[in-house]
Formats: C-alpha cells, structure tokens, sequence
C-alpha cells in the first residue's frame, strides 16, 4: 500500500515539473484550449513575451488586457513555486534572457535579490557571498581570456569588411596556427630541448673492431656531410643541406641513447621520447580536428536530411550585421540579390531538367562521365609526373651522396641546385595549373553553381593527396635495409640517411609553396589587378575554396614532416604566420569583392572535413612507415633497430611483468574480439539512437502541424460565434486575432 | 576615455550592467563610449537621455544595416525609437558574440516583425526580401515567388504566415543566422 502512495507522490512530482516547464499547466487546465494554444507557442523561459508588447496594437483591447492579467496572475504563482527551487544565480541568468528593456530587467534583478529564497538561507550568508565573488571572477575570468586571443581585432575588421564567410577562413588559419603552435611546443620541449641541452650516455662511441655497426656509420655519415660556407652556406639554407642538415631540423642528429639532462639529473630514453612525442602530436591533432570537426557538423546537419533551409538561410541570416562600411554593404546587397536569383534560376533548370527527354539526359551523363573520366586521368598524370621528378631528384641525391669526392661536388653546384628543386617546383606548379583545369572542366559538365564548387574542391584535395602519395611512393624505393656488413643500402643505392633526405624534401617543399603563393599574390595578383582596370573579365576573386585547400595541403605536409623533422611544426607556425598577413593584404588590396555568398556554418564543416580527410591520407603512410620500414643505420634516433616502433616495443620489455601481460592480453584475439564487438555494439546504439531522434523530429513537426490545424479550426469557429452572436462576444474574440 | 575611469557608473550600476548582458566590463565601457559620441553634451548631462532614432541609426552598422531603424524601435524602450544608454547596451548585449541563440532570435523576429502583430506575415516577408536587396531590383513576381518558396519550407500550419515558433524552428535550419546577428563593439 505505501509502495502505491510513493508511486503517486513521485507521479505528482513529475507532474508538476512538468508542467513548470511546459508553462504553468494550471493555467491550460482551467483556461482550456486557446489558453493553451497560446502557452504552447512560447518557450518557458519568456512567459512575459505577451507583456513585452505593450504598445502593440493588440493592448489596445481592454478585452486583451483582461485576458493578460489572468495570465500575468498564474504565471506570478508559478513563478514563484518555480522561483522556490532554483537558486539566486538562475534567477538571474532567467532574468538576463528576459527580452525586456534594462530599467525592467534591473527592477527584476532587485525584487529578485531581496526576494529571500529557502534555499539560500540555510546554506547562509557566507556561501552565498562566495558565489557571488565566485560569479565576479568568472566575469573577471571572461574578461581577460578574451584578451589573450590573438589578431581579434584584424578578424573583426575583416568581418566587417567581407562578412562572416571570409572571417571563417582567417578563423580557421589561426586555429591552425595554434595547433601548431601547440605541436611545435611539445616537440621543442620534449625532443629539441633534451637532445641539446643533455649529454649523450656512452655506448655511443664508434668501436673500431666492427666499422659497420649504428655508432660508426653514424660518424662516417656525419664527417662525410659536407660543411661549406659562404653563398654555399645561404643555398644549404634553401636545400636543408650540408649545415642545416647537421642541426637539430633533421631527424638525422638526434641521438639513439640514453641521454642525462644537465639540469635535472634524469635519465631520458631518448628514442622512446622521440617516437611518443610524434605519436602525441598525431593524437592531439586528431582530437582536435574530431572536436571542432564534430562542432562544425552539428551546426551544418541540423536538419535530418542534412540539407539547409536554403531560403530561411539567405532571408533570414543573409544579412550580415556586422558589416559597417557602405561599400561592403553594396556589394553584400548584389550577393543577396544574386544569391536569391540563382535560387530561383536553380528552380527552373530543375524543372527543366525534368522535362529533359532521355536523349539530352544521356548526352549529359556522357559530357560528366568524360569529365570524370578527364580529371581522374590528370590526377594520374600528375601523379606519375611527381614520381619521376622525385626519382629524378633522388638520382642526383645519389650521385652527390656516392662515391664523389668533395671536389667534384662543387663542380657540378649549378645543375645541381635545379635537380635539387626539380620534385617540389614539380608539384607545386602542378598545383597552381591544375585546380583552374578542374574549374573550367566542371563549367563545361553543367552541374549547379554549388556541385561546381563542390567537385571542384573534391578534385583539388584529391590532386593534393595524389602529390603526397605518389611522393611517398618514390621515397619508398629508397627505404631499403642495410645488409650487416655496409652502412647503407648499396642494392637501391639510398642515401646515408634517408629520413633526413625525405626531411629534406619536404623542407623544399615548404619554401617552394611559400614563395609560389607569395608570387601568386605580389606578381600574378598585383599584375592582374592592373590588367583588370581595362579587361574586367580578369578581375582577381579571392577563391575561398581552393585557399582553404591551400592551407589543408600546408597542414597535411607539417604533420607529414613531424616525424622527419621535429621543428616543423614551428617552421608552419612561421609560414602561417607570414600567410596570414599576406592573405590579408591579398584579400583587401588586391581582390575584387566576390560575389559569390560565402556561408559560415557551412564552410567551418567543409575545412574541417577537408583538413580531417588529408589528416587521416597522411597517418596512414606514416603509419605504416613506423611500424614496418627499417631505420637507416647511419643516423637518427632509431639506427640499430629493425623499426620506430621497436623502441617502444624495447621500454615496454622493461616493465614489470603484469603490465607485459596487461599489454600481452591486450594484443590477443580473446581481448580484440569482444573489444570490437562492444564497439560495434555502441555504434550500432548510437545508431538507432539517432534513428529515433530522427523520427521523433518527424512526429513532433507532424505535432506541430496538428496543433495549427486545430487552432486554425478553432479560429473559424469563432468566427462564426462572433458574426451569429454579434458585437458582445467580438471583444472575446479578438486576442485570435494575433495568431 | 581611458576604461579606468569609473565615474561614469555606479558600482551598483556597473555589476547590473554586468550581470544583465553578455557584455564585459571594457565592453560596456566601450559601448558607452560609442555611445556618448553620438551627443556628448546631452548623453553627458544623463545616460538616460534618450537619443533620437536619426542620431542612433548614424552609427556605421546601423546606417548600412537595412533594418536599422527597425533596430531602433524594438529596442527603444520608449517604443518611438528613441534610445537611451540602456537601451543601446541592451542592443550591444543581445548583437555581442555571447548572446544565446534565443535570446538573439526574440529580436530577430520583432525586427522582422514590421507591423507589429506577432506574426510574419507574407507582407512582412516580402518587406524583408525587398529590403535585403534593396539598391538592386526584384520582380514583384520573383518576389511573391520567393516569399511562396519560404513560405512552403516554414509554414507548418498553412495559414501563410510564420508564428514565433514557427520562426524559431526555421531558423533553428539556418545554422549562419547566430554567427550573423552579431555586432561587434
């Protein structure tokens, strides 16, 4: 029996907060149905909404005051039962949301604040005093974290100037300076620092009796690496050769022990920190990209089909209200203008198109498989291109590293700095050919304006990842392992060190794209805009999708570099630094307002997707280069070991034995097995989870439809009441009319 | 003005303001600022003073803005459009960055909302699309086409017209709109 009154007591609990919520139930129980009609229209939170017109037409009605009064009356009960559970800090912040003037919301405030609540009470002054300087910090808090985010000021002028669209590319670029920014720390404090600042343990002494073991290759390599000075030492700079080849940029110097920090008097495993710090920055990355990534997608796929309101988005958040000067907002004005227009454009070409007879339609389809078929070959064909070039360079590497003397190395110095360039000027000019090809080929497909750009960054990230592909694959000829008696592979003719030498490529890589984009803007841009005063046609736009795909290709070669070179984080952190600026000076000075409508929500997706599609394009080959290529002999922190991944595989040797059967039992099939299954498991929940909510949004609208319906039906019904009962009941009737 | 002087508030006033927008402290200092550009003499003589809607809207944002004056008269606290101090910090407050969605999407639609009946109506649409395009030019035809478009993808009930919730649940799919209700101080 008291198991019974429980149930009911819990039931009226759960009644009454529910109808908290759902706006003073009481009040749709006694005032029945359009009572409720207008209660469920407004969220909990503006119960004053009505109060809030008060010099709308509709307060002109002494019937419609009545009416509000009522309604003022119970919701002044429900405030208060509502205003009894929460505390003082709620009210507030309910207050805050109040859309209401601030000489009300300050009398609000007060009544609130003398308004003793139960609550606060008996936990007493002094919690409450707390909370109140606690709440002045967060303030304080607010205050000053705002203070520390760097370039807001240039963001925000940029908004101004060229709407939110073009802001987000600026977002995103500083978002990935911090990123690298926060790679660049971890390398420098845990590799860069303790490889210079300790002192190598011994064992690292070139024994004479065994001339190829790790240690005496690793001297014949560094002596043999060639420290020239003068304008050579400049043309080392631009190569990553000879000096700079010798420093701590290379993977190449670092060393494969034990080393003992100075100051702090520890032993550190220099390889297992080398190769745990890389993975650390891989994971960080990916977190962060998943983190932001999954912000971004919310925001885009609110809608269940995971299509925009297309209209609702130009009309009501087409206007951007940031924008401040007259010349921006003419030209935001012809974006909308246009935008709306090709709305409708779109309309009409799909209505065409479905009037199209199967004649055309096949021609169509035969022009986009051509086009299809057309840029897949010159991803191929670029790719292959990238692949001799590289091997080409890696010739002249071969020839310069072999058996020559000093002498006739600096013979051949002036073919030899072109060769040395010939794979990374390859795909970079690649890349700034290429991308227009792609826009003019997806023009003559006659998709819409948005497949255009969509295809269009698709093919344009898929030619960068190509580059990167097919560049990791020459380099992969050249990962061969040294037999037992030589230093390198002498079968496929490697050089010394190959992680420094694909360091080295990449490095290249990275002032070959800094100085082409530099070129793109100072000399194509600045020429462009001269010429464009009399042909309008060559007017400069600055092309928010091939620059986003611009930066993503920069991130894709910081991280692939990470491994062969630890401070290339800081060298992006560097040329982000400088792109940023250019950008700036390329998107105010030089180009032309655009007039396509770049829209905030859904580019954040878009960088996003892109950035954590080459992230995942560039694990993979490092991936599989940790695990499985054997080191070169002569040089790095891993010489001597069958591969990376082995110095991890050497400390966890060490351990005591339950945690190598923790790590034993986890490698097992009797562990990954049920591992994947509740993984499977989770994601088959998620799954259906979604699938619920999504056809809950579906009953809730269908609700919703229903629920006008009556409203409208009611609203007929009064009518009629009114027009057969005449002028008394027309005061009744005329708070519908609002509705 | 430096943002050390603090005789322009109270305390009291100044933790009010601080609590009851989304504003910082520097923030508020600032918007006062802007503010008493407008008309020194008299926002000095009082910070209610209320300004008239001409003055206000020569602000740059609201000047370019096409529903600037609309701006002005959803949140003069008078109701004619004239604008006092709070009133303009009510404005900054719910235009800042840190404004909830909600409470940006209140206003959106009293801004929209021109003849002031709770409602957007196919009238009140057709005034915003003509607004938004303003210099340039539209066919009444496209733009009684547009406005049927929105109309198919917002009205859930059919009676041509959008209540609040309505509003609120369209907006809810046009994921740009918190990013571009923003004024920044």
């Amino acid at each position: 029996m008291s198991n019974f009154r429980e149930l009911d007591s819990v039931l009226a609990r759960i009644n009454t907060m529910s109808c908290e919520s759902r706006e003073n139930c009481a009040m749709v129980s006694s005032k029945g149905r359009h009572a409720r009609r207008r209660s469920d229209w407004h969220k909990a939170d503006d119960e004053f909404f009505q109060e809030s017109y008060p010099s709308g037409p509709s307060n002109a009605n002494d019937t419609e005051a009545g009416y509000e009064d009522i309604q003022g009356k119970t919701l002044k009960i429900g405030d208060i039962r509502y205003t009894e559970r929460i505390e003082l800090d709620d009210r507030i912040a309910k207050i805050k949301t109040r859309a209401e003037p601030m000489g009300r919301k300050r009398i609000l405030l007060r009544e609130a604040r003398d308004e003793p609540s139960p609550r606060s009470e008996i936990v007493g002054p002094i919690s409450a005093h707390r909370k109140q300087a606690c709440h002045n910090t967060r303030i304080c808090w607010r205050d000053n974290a705002k203070l520390f985010v760097p370039f807001t000021a240039l963001l925000k002028s940029i908004q101004g100037r060229f709407g939110s669209g073009l802001a987000s590319y600026f977002i995103f670029m500083r978002w990935l300076l911090a990123l690298n920014l926060v790679m660049s720390l971890f390398m420098l404090l845990f590799v860069v620092l303790p490889a210079i600042s300790g002192n190598a343990e011994s064992g690292s002494i070139c024994n004479k009796r065994d001339p190829f073991s790790a240690e005496c290759c690793h001297e014949t390599y560094e002596n043999s690496t060639l420290v020239s000075t003068g304008f050579d030492a400049v043309f080392d700079f631009a190569t990553g050769t000879g000096w700079l080849e010798l420093t701590h940029l290379f993977y190449g110097h670092y060393p494969n022990v034990n080393v003992r920090l100075q100051f702090l008097e520890w032993t550190y495993v220099f390889p297992l920190a080398y190769i745990l710090t890389c993975s650390c920055c891989f994971l960080v990355s990916f977190m962060w990209i998943v983190y932001e990534a999954a912000k971004g997608f919310r925001e885009s796929l609110v809608n269940e089909k995971g299509s925009f309101h297309v209209y609702c988005n130009v009309v009501f958040a087409g206007w951007d209200f940031s924008i401040k000067s007259p010349k921006s907002a003419a030209v935001e004005h012809s974006v909308i203008t246009n935008e709306l227009k090709s709305l409708l454009h779109a309309e009409i070409i799909a209505e065409k198109r479905k009037s199209m007879q199967s004649s055309e339609r096949w021609k169509l389809r035969f022009k986009r498989m051509f086009g299809h078929f057309c840029a897949t070959a010159t991803l191929f064909g670029s790719g292959f291109a990238i692949y001799y070039a590289s091997k080409l360079g890696l010739e002249n590497a071969r020839i310069s590293d072999g058996n020559q003397t000093k002498e006739e190395i600096a013979g051949i110095e002036v073919p030899d700095f072109v060769m040395e360039y010939v794979p990374s000027v390859t795909i970079t000019v690649l890349n700034v050919v290429i991308p227009p090809l792609f826009g003019i080929l997806s023009v003559f497909e006659g998709y819409s304006p948005d497949q255009q750009v969509n295809f269009q960054i698709l093919r344009t990230i898929g030619l960068r990842l190509a580059s990167i592909f097919f560049l990791m694959a020459s380099f992969y000829s050249i990962m061969c392992p040294a037999g037992s008696f030589e230093c390198t592979g002498t079968k496929c003719k490697a050089p010394p060190c190959w992680e420094t030498y694909v360091g080295q490529e990449l490095y290249k890589l990275v002032w070959v794209d800094l100085v082409f984009s530099l070129a793109m803007v100072f000399i194509v841009g600045s020429l462009r805009k001269v010429v464009s005063s009399a042909i309008p046609l060559l007017q400069v736009d600055f092309d928010l999708p091939r620059q986003v795909v611009d930066l993503v290709y920069s991130q894709s070669l910081c991280w692939l570099s990470i491994l062969f070179s630890p401070l290339a984080p800081l060298l992006h952190v560097l040329k982000f630094l400088v792109v940023f600026y250019v950008k700036q000076f390329h998107l105010k000075v030089i180009c032309a307002p655009s007039l396509l409508l770049y829209r905030a929500s859904k580019s954040k997706a878009l960088f996003m997707g892109a950035l954590l599609l080459s992230f995942l394009a560039v694990t993979l080959p490092i991936g599989l280069l940790v695990l499985e290529v054997p080191p070169s002999r002569s040089c790095g922190p891993f010489r001597g070991r069958t591969h990376m991944w082995g110095a991890v595989v050497d400390s966890i040797k060490e351990w005591p034995v339950w945690i190598k059967a923790v790590f034993g039992f986890l490698t097992t099939a009797g562990f990954v097995v049920p591992a994947l299954i509740v993984l499977i498991l989770c994601l088959y929940y998620y799954y259906a989870m979604a699938a619920a909510h999504r056809s809950m949004v579906s009953r809730l609208q269908d609700q919703l439809i229903l629920e006008n319906r009556d409203k409208q039906f009611l609203r007929e019904k009064l009518e009629a009441l009114k027009k057969s009962t005449g002028r008394s009941s027309v005061a009744e009737a005329t708070p519908l009319r609002s509705t | 003005m430096g943002l050390s002087h603090g005789k322009e508030f109270t305390q009291e006033e100044l933790d009010d303001y601080q609590i009851l927008t989304y504003l910082t402290k520097k923030e508020i200092y600032l918007a006062y600022k802007k503010f008493r550009a407008l008309d020194p003499q008299k926002v000095s003589e009082s910070k209610q003073n209320p300004l008239s809607m001409e003055l206000v809207c020569t602000l740059p944002e609201l000047r370019v803005n096409p529903f600037g004056d609309r701006i002005c008269q959803v949140f003069s606290s008078t109701k004619d459009g004239r604008i006092s101090f709070e009133d303009f910090l009510d404005m900054m407050s719910v235009f800042s960055d840190a404004a909830p969605a909600s409470v940006k999407l209140e206003y959106a639609f009293r801004i929209f909302d021109f003849d002031g009946d709770d409602l957007l109506s196919a009238q009140d649409l057709g005034e915003i699309i003509n607004r938004l395009v303003s210099p340039n030019y539209l066919l009444p035809a496209e733009n009684t086409k547009l406005v049927g478009h929105l109309l198919e993808e917002t009205d859930l009930d059919e009676d041509r017209a959008l209540s609040f919730a309505e509003f609120e649940h369209a907006v809810s799919k046009a994921p740009d709109f918190v990013r571009v209700f923003v004024i920044r101080l």
